[in-house]
């Protein structure tokens, strides 16, 4: 699995190089700024779910989470968790 | 208990004195900022038209029939209280199979060009999607709408995404359409003369073939109203899955607003009748003299297809129009071909749908809906 760092980079490449934003710091608000509009957003959810073979449902698609490098960093690692068996 | 209109959507309803830019739903006095937005989404377009567009958004708005207050139409307001995006829906009640369906179609979806830096249009698709309808649909849809859908668990649906066109006066059939295109307007009016002589003769030739072919004097239409094409879009779609659930008033309130776009022409309702005035079939239109009429609905009678396709085109070529185009719906497959049509996807336009009903997905999919451009929002653009 990957580690913490190691999603953090591919996300920034991501953002960097297929989106083309050049993220300044990993807290830096990408919707405030207006980093993105809505289908650079629809393009970056759909690049993490292919760079990272997760699947991101409508009702998991809260801003909040997209808002920064880091939050989506937070987002990916969350979703690469494996599932714990109950008990 | 009655619940306030934003309680049923999937997203933070935010107090009206806001802080920070969100969705929420439509209020009366949001008009005037819709229609300020929609004069800087069509900043070119003559005023009269404008007028018309305000015009139904507000009739459609404010006296739609089916309004249902959980079902609001959404605006997207900046954090100083702008409305900066809007998405209209509008309720229209379906059935699958026996069972009553609340759909919904989408339409005007608009961002002010200022702040399209912000999320508003995925903001207000996800919003309107997360409602509490049982499907969510879209007619006519950009590239940029699909994606949004798509990119939120809705579909596209090739098979009502597939559009006609027939020229019947090729040389202003030709003109027409470049001139939609081309930085050349005035040159192509100036030829205008010279192809309208040359449909002329051509006209003459397809004219003499037809009048001694199968049309001459074996059909004939009859203008007709809602109470008459209610009774027949409940007949005709009996064996679709999924078909809109009419009343007279209802289908008369839809048509009456489809007639106020004036741009595409004077709507036409007619009803076709064969040998011994049996019933051939209806087409509802816009008649269109000098330019394309475009079809809204055509139905026939099994086996009459061809007759009612063609008489449809002999009379709008009586009416000077130079070409007809539809949505070419499933259940007109064979007999497009037949007749020589071309068919194809203009501009990337598409049929949207969201549900999480799988036998309503499947009436999409397997062509098993009875949705028509009437439906749809082609009309409302």
């Amino acid at each position: 699995m990957k580690t913490d760092d190691r999603i953090y980079q591919d996300v920034i490449e991501l953002l960097t190089e297929d989106i083309g934003i050049e993220v300044p710091e990993p807290d830096t608000d990408l919707l405030e700024n207006g980093y993105m509009d809505s289908l650079l957003f629809v393009k970056m959810l759909s690049l993490l779910e292919d760079t990272f073979s997760i699947h991101i449902a409508m009702d998991e698609l809260d801003f909040e989470h997209f808002k920064t490098a880091a939050g989506i960093t937070a987002f990916v690692e969350q979703k690469l968790e494996p599932v714990k068996p109950d008990g | 208990m009655t619940m306030p209109p934003d309680s049923n959507y999937n997203i933070k309803v935010r107090p009206v004195k806001r802080t920070g830019p969100g969705v929420r739903a439509f209020r009366v006095e949001d008009l005037p900022g819709i229609v300020h937005l929609l004069g800087k989404i069509f900043p070119r377009s003559p005023e009269a038209t404008l007028d018309i567009k305000e015009d139904i958004i507000s009739e459609l708005l404010l006296n739609n029939p089916w309004h249902d207050e959980r079902l609001p139409s959404l605006v997207y307001e900046s954090g100083e209280g702008k409305i900066t995006g809007f998405l209209g829906v509008a309720p229209r009640p379906m059935r699958i199979n026996d069972r009553p369906v609340t759909a919904t179609i989408s339409y005007n979806l608009m961002v002010d060009p200022e702040s399209r830096s912000s999320l508003a249009g995925i903001s207000l698709v996800k919003a309107y999607l997360s409602g509490p309808q049982d499907l969510s649909f879209a007619d006519s849809a950009t590239d940029t709408s699909r994606k949004l859908w798509e990119s939120l668990g809705g579909i596209s649906v090739p098979l009502y995404s597939l559009y006609w066109k027939h020229p019947l006066r090729p040389v202003g059939f030709a003109i027409h359409h470049l001139q939609k295109r081309s930085r050349f307007g005035l040159l192509l009016r100036a030829s205008e003369p010279a192809g309208r002589f040359t449909d002329w003769m051509v006209d003459r030739f397809w004219k003499a073939g037809r009048d001694a072919g199968e049309f001459n004097g074996n059909y004939w239409s009859q203008e007709t109203e809602a109470e008459e094409l209610t009774a027949l879009i409940g007949r005709f779609s009996e064996k679709a899955s999924l078909a809109p659930v009419y009343t007279t008033e209802t289908l008369s309130w839809l048509l009456n607003l489809a007639a106020r776009t004036k741009r595409f022409g004077e709507l036409k309702k007619e009803v076709i009748y064969g040998k011994n005035n049996k019933l051939a079939g209806w087409f509802i239109y816009y008649k269109n003299p000098g330019g394309v009429s475009e079809v809204l609905q055509i139905k026939s009678v099994p086996g009459k297809e061809k007759q009612v396709l063609m008489f449809l085109l002999q009379k709008a070529r009586e009416q000077g129009a130079v070409g007809v185009a539809g949505r070419l719906e499933p259940d007109w497959f064979t007999v497009f071909p037949d007749a020589a049509f071309g068919f194809y996807m203009p501009g990337r336009v598409w049929m949207l749908a969201h549900s999480a009903n799988r036998d309503i997905l499947r009436a999409f999919k397997g062509g098993d809906a009875f949705i028509t451009r009437i439906e749809g929002d082609m009309w409302l653009l």
